[in-house]
């Protein structure tokens, strides 16, 4: 086990190195540097050159890709060039909204998909299998910023529920913490309950047709005992593993939700990194997003292994 | 299945508090939501680039910097001169020098005298060669400080203009002390001093205990929000103070006695660039041409909901030497096509492309308006809307352009603004050439009498509305909401706020 885990983390070194060279060089392919985005329209041409050899952009491509990952070697992320400030206090300072939204989004989706998902395949063609089939497809099917645009009018102007823009830390206050993030939480949760809801019910309904449910029913196991004790353990592994690639896809993908509801995520940082060419925050967030998708991508397959004997034995892997 | 879900708790359980670490270091820099009476909260769209005002170009640092560091000399909202950190001053009789008298007693938020001595470290770091406004600054040859408060820059060559240079906010007084650590803490002699910043969340400043001057307001709070929607619903719930709209908002706030609007042309100016060495549009006529196509009065109607003051010229209208120049090409789609049939081109014979920054959804909006118009008079146009990045490099840099819309903010006087006219300055992206404009340019800088100067810049203004190498659009208006409360709001023609001259009324 702990063997296994060593090797997925040694792999996951090889992804960030790769990712992150590409990065360094699609940067260096687009149009467009950091002194040149500094000096703008009102500078002259010689501010550009005295900041770009103050960023070290005068240095060759090669030079500076060394230069950062020696840097790298002593954990050394760099300052950004956009805002001064060294990059690993900027990706700690955010770390916490997108992980917030990210994981609690997922978490909402995923328990919201199975009761619902469940319900809706045991009463198959029923008023529940139609309402979580068209209502829920229906609103996860709306484009979130449009979808969060909606939502903080409703919440904020309308029935001033939540304040914009004011995230509070669950440190400070674990209620300021919840009420600054549950709408954008609801927001995503609502994009990633669709797909999940579909593959639970489809899986339920398969489980439903096994031979071993029949029998079950046969021998007068309670609807309940069945379905909690058998029929989720069985439908679940699909739908966990697609509640894990969802949760690394918004863990790098939850630049739009941030935006609208001025929350200072991760995504947001990214977005306006690359927008501002500021390599160093760009290889930073490059970086330490790809790690945390191997580690959630990890993560999955563990929950999976433990809740299947079946698959622990065909894996070869001894917990 | 329970191990399922004692598996998802204890993930649960771990993420929490990952979450809570990972806050710590910043959760005693988050202040309360809580506003003090004399706390004045502003949305800001973007960050500052850093708190180094002499290491940026970008707006957005200064309206924050304008509050921590000061300079020599300040303006008033219509550009005249006022003390500052230096409380008067005096020109040689032969304008090539000037020595400025500080304010007695001016200190840094650290404690450290803001001294004659200070202040020449802090222009001798501005005109070094690592400066990034070494350029703008070489006409100065010399400074020194001669006593405790006074200091003397001397100068190269007569250039009238040279007492405004010591307004711009880029000229701030830093403190040299700190020299490199300025961007993420600056120290300045300015009323208010960093409090804390996390970027693209909030910036707030408070008192510089050390400031000896008048202010009322002991906190300021910029909130970055780069979405408008979520700003105005955040005025409208009275957690902001002042906020930025556009033309199609003002709506929401008019009425409302909770609020008062402020809707003020600013020093700037907004044009479409055309390349002058472009085929086509090397020829005056077609230029020309442009400009009798383009309804300006339905194109601001249409991108800025009305809110500008037309022009005709490179010339914002709150400049007192600016010159109505309006009137020159009429909007006349009839004259213009036959003007391209003059130069040679038929319907749908002149192939332009234009370019749009997209971060600037106004000028994305107004390029397909006025493509629009174009194509109306037969001009074959192809709109490629491009990251400013790339804008800056290929297009504003690089030249590689037809036709572009931007806009640049104002200076204070006529050379400063007018320069980039100059056929060989590297912010020449129009690849303009006039010999006689050039030789104004010179003669403007040696021109000491005002009237003269301003005879001088009138005829700049007047080349420029008549060889068009450009479409001047509009000096913007720029709407600001605030609490009706708060007093003493004003916009300043170049970048810089005074949250030292504001006061509530009533709290």
């Amino acid at each position: 086990m702990g063997k296994y885990i060593a090797k997925r983390l040694l792999a996951s070194l090889a992804v960030m190195a790769i990712v992150s060279f590409m990065a360094f060089a699609a940067l260096e392919l687009i149009p467009g540097n950091a002194a040149l985005i500094a000096a703008g329209t009102e500078g002259s041409a010689s501010s550009v050159a005295s900041i770009a050899s103050g960023l070290g952009l005068d240095r060759g491509f090669m030079e500076r890709v060394l230069i950062y990952y020696k840097g790298l070697l002593s954990f050394d992320f760099g300052v950004s060039s956009y805002f001064g400030e060294s990059v690993s206090t900027l990706i700690r300072q955010r770390i916490g909204v997108t992980f917030s939204l990210a994981f609690l989004s997922v978490l909402l989706a995923f328990f919201v998909s199975v009761t619902l998902g469940s319900a809706a395949a045991l009463g198959r063609g029923r008023f529940l299998d139609a309402f979580s089939r068209s209502v829920v497809q229906v609103f996860s099917s709306i484009p979130s910023f449009w979808l969060s645009l909606l939502f903080l009018i409703l919440f904020s102007s309308v029935l001033h529920w939540v304040n914009v823009g004011d995230y509070v830390p669950p440190s400070v206050s674990l209620k300021g913490y919840l009420s600054s993030i549950i709408i954008p939480v609801a927001v995503l949760a609502i994009g990633e309950t669709g797909p999940l809801l579909r593959l639970v019910r489809a899986s339920m309904i398969r489980a439903r047709n096994e031979d071993w449910y029949r029998i079950g029913k046969v021998r007068g196991i309670s609807r309940i005992r069945l379905v909690m004790a058998y029929a989720l353990r069985y439908a679940l592994p699909g739908p966990l593993t697609l509640a894990g690639s969802e949760l690394a896809k918004l863990l790098g993908g939850t630049a739009i939700v941030e935006s609208v509801f001025a929350l200072p995520g991760l995504g947001r940082l990214f977005l306006t990194a690359v927008e501002m060419r500021d390599i160093p925050l760009v290889e930073g967030i490059v970086i330490f997003v790809s790690f945390l998708v191997v580690l959630m991508n990890l993560a999955t397959d563990l929950i999976l292994f433990i809740s299947n004997p079946s698959m622990r034995k065909a894996g070869g892997i001894r917990l | 299945m329970k191990r399922i879900y004692s598996a998802a708790l204890a993930v649960f359980l771990l993420s929490a508090f990952l979450v809570s670490c990972s806050r710590n270091g910043a959760s005693e820099e988050v202040k309360s939501a809580v506003p003090s009476p004399s706390t004045v909260r502003m949305a800001i769209a973007v960050d500052p680039d850093g708190l180094d005002p002499q290491m940026s170009a970008s707006a957005s640092t200064f309206q924050v910097t304008s509050s921590i560091y000061e300079t020599l000399v300040t303006v008033d909202e219509n550009g005249n001169i006022e003390p500052c950190l230096a409380k008067s001053w005096s020109i040689a009789e032969d304008g090539l020098s000037i020595a400025f008298t500080l304010r007695e007693g001016a200190m840094f938020s650290d404690g450290d005298a803001c001294n004659a001595e200070a202040v020449a470290a802090s222009f001798t770091r501005l005109v070094s060669p690592s400066s990034a406004r070494s350029q703008d600054y070489s006409f100065i040859s010399s400074i020194e400080a001669v006593d405790e408060n006074t200091v003397r820059f001397a100068f190269n060559s007569l250039d009238v203009t040279a007492l405004a240079k010591f307004a711009y906010p880029w000229s701030a007084v830093v403190d040299t002390e700190h020299d490199e650590s300025l961007r993420t803490n600056p120290v300045g002699s300015g009323p208010y001093m960093l409090s804390s910043w996390i970027p693209q969340q909030s910036l707030i400043l408070e008192r510089n205990p050390y400031y000896n001057g008048d202010c009322d307001i002991d906190m300021v709070e910029f909130v970055i929000m780069s979405d408008m929607t979520s700003a105005v619903t955040a005025m409208r719930n009275e957690q902001l103070d002042i906020i930025l709209i556009t033309g199609d908002l003002v709506g929401l706030f008019e009425g409302d006695d909770r609020f008062t609007i402020h809707a003020l042309p600013t020093n700037g100016l907004q044009l479409m660039a055309m390349n002058n060495e472009s085929e086509g549009l090397d020829d005056i006529r077609v230029r020309m041409a442009i400009n009798h196509a383009v309804d300006k009065n339905a194109l601001i109607e249409a991108v800025w909901w009305g809110y500008g003051e037309q022009i005709g010229s490179h010339f914002p209208v709150v400049l007192s030497e600016y010159a109505d120049m309006n009137g020159k090409y009429p909007y006349d789609p009839e004259r213009a096509r036959e003007l391209l049939a003059e130069a040679g081109y038929g319907e749908g014979e002149l192939h332009l492309r234009m370019f749009l920054p997209k971060n600037y959804q106004e000028y994305v909006n107004a390029g397909q308006v006025i493509a629009d118009m174009l194509r109306n008079v037969g001009i074959d146009v192809d709109i490629q809307i491009v990251e400013w990045a790339t804008w800056l490099s290929d297009i504003y840099n690089g030249r590689d352009y037809d036709l572009t819309v931007v806009g640049h903010t104002g200076r204070l006087d006529a050379l400063s603004l007018l320069s980039r006219y100059r056929h060989d300055a590297a912010e020449n992206y129009f690849n303009y050439a006039n010999d006689e404009f050039d030789s104004l340019l010179d003669a403007y800088a040696g021109e000491a009498d005002e009237m003269k100067r301003r005879e001088i810049a009138v005829r700049m203004e007047e080349i420029l509305a008549e060889e068009v190498p450009a479409l001047y659009i509009q000096d913007p208006i720029q709407i600001y909401v605030t609490d009706s409360s708060l007093e003493g709001f004003r916009t300043y023609p170049i970048n810089i706020f005074r949250m030292d001259l504001l006061e509530y009324s009533d709290r």
